[in-house]
């Protein structure tokens, strides 16, 4: 468990650019001789670019009810009006 | 007045959400004009401010953005960028920005197939653990403010449980992936 812990903080460090060069060329060359490192090194990537995914998604989602009280919201007509203009939107 | 980085935390939900709408309401008509100049609909104005809202939040987090470039001017400029390059992928039109950025654009990719798959699948298998990630990674919360989030008897504890999650997740990934046939 020990090993795995080490093995997956080396490799979120070397994920997130926080390794020395020459640090992160010695991690580079060990997955050049170790499939399983260079696979879990993939994955481990890989669920950076699902969270960066989810992260999106779920700020999107926050914009998007803003711009829909803006849209919607009576006492905000002059904006949607504005915006409808600015798009020959009658 | 120009309000500068230094002054909005933007991890902090009602300052984010009261800033948002700030920017949406005053900036995104001048957003809005120029996309429709450029021969853009509403949707694509609307596409383009919330992408760059999206990575102004990404740069502040990370620290990226320097105090000196007002956030008002970065939105703007930042949703300029992005439409001219829409544009360009859209073969609608073959024009270049002649505009100055005082900062780097990032690449905007699209999320392919299997990844819309593999975070459905974590979103219904696996939340708890993705939410932790998204504390730690996405908003770059610091360790002792998401224990307290999260319960955590503190940061050694949440790490502990990030490192469990990460081992757990990558499991679920790597299996779906080799079973979707998506991997190098």
């Amino acid at each position: 468990m020990e090993t795995s812990n080490n093995e997956i903080a080396k490799t979120e460090a070397y994920l997130l650019g926080e390794l020395k060069t020459d640090e992160a060329l010695l991690f580079e060359a060990r997955t050049l001789i170790d499939p399983v490192l260079k696979m879990n090194v993939f994955f481990q990537k890989r669920i950076h670019s699902l969270v960066q995914l989810y992260g999106r998604k779920k700020l999107r989602t926050e914009i998007k009810s803003i711009e829909h009280q803006l849209f919607h919201n009576p006492q905000k007509a002059d904006f949607k009006k504005h915006i409808h203009s600015i798009f020959n939107i009658s | 007045m120009i309000q500068v980085v230094a002054h909005i935390n933007l991890k902090d939900t009602q300052q984010r959400k009261e800033a948002f709408e700030n920017w949406y309401e005053k900036l995104f008509p001048q957003v809005a004009s120029f996309v429709r100049k450029q021969g853009g609909d509403l949707q694509d104005a609307q596409d383009v401010f919330q992408d760059a809202l999206i990575i102004l939040y990404e740069k502040s987090v990370a620290d990226q953005l320097s105090v000196e470039v007002a956030y008002e001017a970065y939105l703007t400029g930042i949703a300029k960028h992005l439409w001219f390059r829409k544009s360009k992928a859209d073969k609608k039109q073959m024009i270049s920005s002649d505009e100055e950025i005082p900062f780097d654009v990032p690449e905007w990719k699209e999320a392919t197939p299997t990844e819309n798959t593999l975070l459905h699948l974590l979103e219904h298998a696996g939340k708890k653990c993705l939410e932790l990630l998204h504390a730690i990674y996405y908003d770059k919360q610091p360790m002792e403010v998401i224990s307290k989030a999260f319960g955590f008897s503190g940061a050694h504890s949440a790490s502990v449980q990030k490192h469990k999650c990460i081992q757990k997740m990558r499991e679920t990934v790597k299996a779906k992936s080799l079973q979707y046939g998506d991997f190098e």
